[in-house]
């Protein structure tokens, strides 16, 4: 591998002895590829979705490290933090290269779930190594401007067991001056696997002290929310009504017997609404895992299917996954016809609330966005990805 | 934020010392850190290669070619002759024999690295493998990372056949977390449960 590297490092500086200007380009959207035989992995900017033969940019990425996909994206700049370093890092694409603009140290090594207070602010959630039995959450807000820390903070989170040992927080919100988090505990059923507890936990925090003021017990699911850097489980709508996800299914809280649920927290509200729950594994025989907000009181869903799978020697790879559209006010959900979808998690939903763009990679090796018409319910043909592409893993919208 | 490789400069001249193994030892440390960077900027800043950039030089490349008209097969002869002698010598030279070899790692703590003619492999804490080529049988217990430098197959303790292809990275384990044993290329890690994507790191840092 580092030979290769070495390899493509020489040919880099072969080929950037040319002068060549780059493409001009005013991309609206970033797709982020895992590329066949190992290639690095990289960006493809795009001005469009639509299969209209706009230009594209594609920009090789270091490596084909597994976390290279794990970015934040937000008004022109991208942020990273670095697994081996702690380091957090801000980027922006200039011509065609992407370019370091500042950096600054954390204490931790990878953010578990992270929320936007607003335009300048980051609020980032951490698990921290827990001292005896107390299990901590550590808080960061960040100024991403400035690029410095405005608040750190460690928060002990009650309820571990002795047998569930190990956090896993999922959720945070942040409204005026209250911080909510969504935690559960798990413990390692072997060298690598785990189960989640039965129990989620909802917790409200006064933000200006970090103390902790409530605690609600749930009970109908588990595994609230996940990496949500690498898939969404959130969202606000227009009312700022707050919705999330569950995620019990083996590929992320593995304790199946529980169901895949969207729950509710009304704005001004820091409980739970114990009315509403959408109950998908129910509805649809499956779990799934994402949760992408479309408009007009309708959500995307992206469920697995338990008969194509075998074990997670497979999970990743098969044709599987399915999209559906969940009306969040009767509960009622639909699948769409798009093809079958590879990859276990991924963040390649968009809408502009006439249609839903998607990306696929579908069981013809054909890699391309495709379109719903929310309206007529018809499905459509987006943009082609390159064949070298073996699965498109992001797509954000850059505007 | 300036790393140590950062303030020397990672050139063509060192980069090649290094593929040598000629470089000091510091050099050596210094590039593999450079190597194992996770960070963007390691690399974006300079490679942005585009399609136009690919096709200006593959443009540069034909146009030169079709400028030569006549050919000398005098020197045609002479310089296939050439290329024929250094590539069998390539040939003759780098493809040792295959071979039979048993890595063992007992450290409780860290992994192991070995280098061999035909793979790297990096034993996780506790594994032990058997990589016989000649009769093309894997036996092994734990994990470990192995990079192939040519094509070959091995039939696991289980009687299945890993297919393992040269310039690629694999993850094999017979944990019994995946269901069977397996043999994971690296970008397939990315989509196992986060919290399993943790173990395996924090076994093996450079994925």
């Amino acid at each position: 591998m580092k030979r290769l590297l070495l390899l493509s490092f020489l040919v880099t500086v072969i080929f950037s002895c040319r002068q060549i200007s780059p493409k001009k380009i005013d991309p609206n959207f970033v797709l982020c590829l895992f590329n066949k035989d190992e290639n690095p992995s990289s960006l493809l900017f795009a001005e469009s979705l639509d299969d209209n033969g706009s230009t594209t940019l594609q920009i090789p990425l270091s490596t084909s490290r597994i976390q290279e996909r794990e970015y934040i994206y937000k008004n022109g700049f991208f942020y990273r933090l670095s697994s081996q370093t702690s380091v957090f890092s801000k980027y922006q694409l200039q011509g065609a290269s992407l370019i370091l603009i500042d950096s600054i140290s954390l204490k931790n090594r990878d953010f578990e779930t992270i929320t936007w207070k607003d335009d300048s602010n980051l609020i980032a959630a951490c698990r921290e190594n827990s001292v005896g039995e107390k299990k901590q959450a550590r808080i960061y807000q960040i100024n991403v401007e400035a690029m410095q820390i405005v608040k750190e903070n460690t928060i002990i989170l009650p309820f571990a067991t002795k047998e569930y040992a190990a956090l896993h927080v999922g959720l945070v919100d942040i409204e005026n001056d209250d911080l909510w988090l969504a935690y559960s505990y798990f413990k390692s059923t072997g060298k690598y696997s785990y189960t989640t507890s039965d129990t989620t936990y909802y917790a409200t925090i006064k933000y200006d002290s970090f103390k902790l003021t409530d605690i609600q017990k749930e009970t109908r699911s588990t595994y609230p929310g996940g990496f949500n850097i690498i898939q969404s489980y959130s969202f606000k709508n227009e009312a700022g009504d707050y919705y999330f996800m569950t995620n019990p299914g083996i590929a992320l809280g593995n304790n199946p017997n529980l169901p895949t649920a969207i729950f509710r927290k009304k704005k001004g509200q820091q409980l739970v609404d114990q009315d509403y729950m959408i109950n998908i594994s129910k509805s649809i025989g499956n779990h799934a895992y994402g949760l992408w907000y479309v408009g007009n009181g309708k959500a995307i869903i992206r469920n697995e299917q338990k008969k194509l799978y075998t074990d997670f020697s497979n999970f990743h790879a098969v044709y599987q996954f399915e999209y559906r559209l969940v009306d969040l006010k009767s509960g009622t959900i639909e699948k769409i016809p798009f093809p079958l979808d590879k990859g276990t998690q991924k963040e390649n939903v968009w809408s502009d609330k006439t249609y839903v763009y998607i990306a696929i990679d579908d069981s013809n090796d054909e890699h391309r966005v495709w379109k719903y018409n929310l309206q007529t319910k018809e499905i459509s043909k987006g943009i082609k990805l390159p064949s070298t592409t073996n699965f498109i893993v992001r797509m954000d919208y850059l505007k | 934020m300036n790393t140590d490789y950062q303030k020397m400069e990672i050139n063509q001249d060192i980069l090649k010392k290094y593929a040598s193994g000629q470089c000091s030892e510091t050099d050596r440390h210094l590039v593999e850190k450079w190597l194992n960077d996770d960070s963007w900027h390691s690399i974006a800043e300079s490679t942005a290669v585009n399609e136009e950039v690919g096709s200006a030089i593959w443009n540069k490349i034909t146009t030169d070619a079709t400028h030569n008209h006549k050919i000398n097969w005098g020197k045609v002869t002479a310089a296939a002759a050439v290329v024929f002698v250094i590539g069998f010598s390539i040939f003759h030279f780098s493809h040792p024999t295959l071979d039979n070899h048993t890595f063992s790692n007992t450290s409780v703590d860290n992994s192991k690295f070995f280098t061999e003619d035909h793979y790297d492999v990096q034993l996780s804490k506790n594994s032990t493998a058997r990589i016989d080529l000649i009769n093309k049988k894997l036996t092994f217990s734990g994990d470990f990372i192995i990079k192939p430098k040519r094509d070959f197959e091995l039939l696991d303790n289980n009687h299945n056949i890993l297919v393992f292809k040269a310039g690629k990275e694999y993850f094999v384990s017979d944990s019994p977390d995946f269901g069977k044993i397996v043999a994971f290329q690296k970008s397939d890690l990315a989509f196992l449960p986060s919290n399993m994507q943790i173990k395996i790191r924090e076994q093996f840092q450079s994925i």
